[in-house]
């Protein structure tokens, strides 16, 4: 029997197949395509101190290889995520990650104490949303900028801190750095790349443009992420997630082989909202069929080719 | 888990005029659909899924009217029968009907009116009476199989029934049929105007309102528009909260081509 486990400090997952914070709802909205509770864990909705409407419609749009958002951080926030979606989440037995968005360090240091409060096992601070006016990205751009914060929301919650970092950066390299320096247990790179969408369309002598500008994601980020975590892999000694147009297993093979240690799928649930079940059988399945009994064999199989 | 992704085979999918198709979906096992409710269509190589509102749902097939809008909707043109697409669904809310039901539809806005339509008449789901009117540009947009049952119809042109807009003919079915409940499917332009009509005459209405959407499942918030809710502006999901809304709540200036 392969033994899927992630087991990196203090980053434990039961198998490396996460799914994306933005694209996966709180807790059982993709019930009805996969069992939940066969995935490493899900990540929750960016989670704000106050509820937030988010932006103005026109929020999505397809693109070549991928699409563009801007939602604009929609969210419940904290106090009725605990309420209603943290509970389903825990009955259900749900492997989970909690990620919250701060528009001030007070606000992070806020939302990180309440979720040590619930004894919540696992957060990820969003330090890399494009589409919201203060805080979050701002905090993601800057290493000391990012070191205080991370250091002072490891001062406050003792269970596994990820950050998730932004690609739109000269060097992930160093925010890495000072995030491992103030006591992460881990990263997760990518968030979106900054991108606009723009579709027209020529009727009865006119144009018509529909275009929105966000985070692009989907399958053409996956070169950039890979390249992330490659670059991120060279330099840091704790775990990194690796995210960025993952639509099978050998698209988390290649994240393995560029160094990351877990994977999470974020638009290709919107495409195929079973792939993320799907992706955990198939790798069990591989594993066991070619004689790989731990995910350290088979990323050792996959580094050293 | 309910069961919400499907693959199914096409039994045909015909031309019907004006960019317009009827694609007829072989589902022998059942599904459990509503009028209002749409599915989601997996497209080769693209990153989200075509949300397409149902026709009719006969029990072994499901029938669907979509009309070539882009690269999706052009893919799904030239699927033949006997070829397969996944989909996902059925998604979403549906209409409630009263004792006497106007169901208006605008162009391929009439599908999911239709399908409201047909439930009176075979579902035994209302007892009241429904009068379908559909409204179209032209004469060669009509979909042919579907006149049998539409009461009244109007086309901008004059080339069908009516002429003039649906709008102005709704105003004079109202004063004729004096419904009680008003359910609409169509441009955002044609479901405000009539809506207001109704909501003056202090008529029930509801509309469906579409999006683009992400994920169809409520999960992505990539849909929403905006919706009053007893003076409280507010988001509502189209794919999962809709795509039917109380007409008094939408609130026209969060949406498409408002």
């Amino acid at each position: 029997m392969p033994d899927m486990r992630v087991s990196k400090g203090k980053l434990q997952l039961k198998n490396p197949i996460m799914t994306a914070s933005g694209t996966y709802g709180y807790n059982l909205e993709y019930e009805d395509f996969t069992d939940l509770t066969s995935l490493g864990a899900i990540v929750t909705k960016a989670i704000t101190l106050n509820p937030r409407e988010g932006n103005p419609w026109q929020r999505i749009i397809e693109t070549d290889c991928g699409m563009v958002n801007s939602i604009g951080l929609e969210n419940v926030g904290i106090e009725q995520f605990l309420k209603e979606k943290l509970p389903i989440l825990i009955k259900r037995k749900i492997d989970f990650s909690v990620n919250i968005a701060g528009s001030t360090l007070d606000e992070y240091i806020t939302l990180a104490r309440k979720c040590e409060a619930n004894n919540i096992k696992m957060i990820e601070l969003n330090v890399s949303c494009p589409n919201v006016q203060h805080g979050c990205l701002e905090f993601g751009v800057d290493e000391n900028t990012l070191g205080s914060l991370v250091k002072s929301v490891r001062s406050v919650f003792s269970g596994c801190l990820t950050i998730k970092l932004t690609p739109n950066v000269t060097s992930i390299e160093n925010l890495g750095l000072a995030c491992q320096e103030a006591g992460a247990d881990a990263v997760s790179a990518i968030n979106t790349l900054k991108g606009t969408g723009i579709k027209l369309t020529f009727e009865n002598g006119k144009f018509k443009k529909e275009q929105v500008t966000g985070g692009y994601s989907g399958r053409g980020i996956k070169p950039a992420a890979l390249s992330a975590v490659l670059r991120l892999s060279k330099v840091l000694s704790i775990p990194i997630i690796g995210i960025g147009g993952i639509y099978s297993l050998n698209d988390v093979f290649e994240f393995f082989a560029a160094g990351a240690d877990a994977v999470q799928i974020g638009t290709a649930n919107f495409t195929h909202p079973d792939i993320a079940g799907k992706i955990v059988s198939e790798l069990y399945s591989f594993m066991g069929n070619n004689g790989f009994n731990t995910l350290d064999e088979l990323k050792g199989a996959l580094r050293n080719e | 888990m309910v069961k919400k992704q499907f693959k199914a085979k096409i039994k045909y999918n015909k031309y019907t005029g004006k960019g317009l198709y009827i694609m007829d979906l072989e589902t022998p096992g059942g599904i459990v659909s509503k009028p209002g409710q749409f599915i989601s269509i997996l497209i080769p190589n693209k990153t989200l899924r075509r949300p397409i509102s149902i026709l009719e749902n006969t029990g072994t097939s499901l029938r669907l009217l979509y009309k070539i809008r882009g690269e999706g909707t052009k893919y799904l043109s030239m699927l033949t029968e006997g070829e397969s697409i996944d989909f996902t669904g059925p998604f979403g809310n549906s209409f409630s009907l009263q004792k006497r039901n106007l169901l208006i539809g605008a162009g391929v806005g009439i599908a999911p009116v239709y399908y409201l339509k047909g439930m009176g008449i075979n579902g035994g789901v209302n007892k009241g009476e429904t009068k379908l009117i559909a409204g179209f540009k032209t004469k060669d947009e009509i979909p042919e199989d579907l006149l049998p049952s539409i009461d009244f119809i109007s086309t901008d042109d004059g080339s069908y029934g009516v002429k003039g807009s649906i709008v102005d003919y709704t105003k004079s079915c109202i004063d004729k049929f004096k419904p009680d409940n008003i359910c609409i499917c169509g441009p955002v332009i044609v479901m405000k105007l009539i809506s207001q009509i109704a909501l003056e005459k202090n008529i029930n209405c509801q509309v469906s309102m579409e999006s683009m959407m992400g994920c169809s499942i409520g999960a992505c918030r990539g849909c929403v528009i905006k919706i009053n809710d007893n003076g409280i502006i507010k988001n509502a999901s189209v794919c999962k909260e809709g795509t039917v809304f109380d007409a008094r709540k939408v609130f026209y200036g969060g949406c498409k081509h408002a």
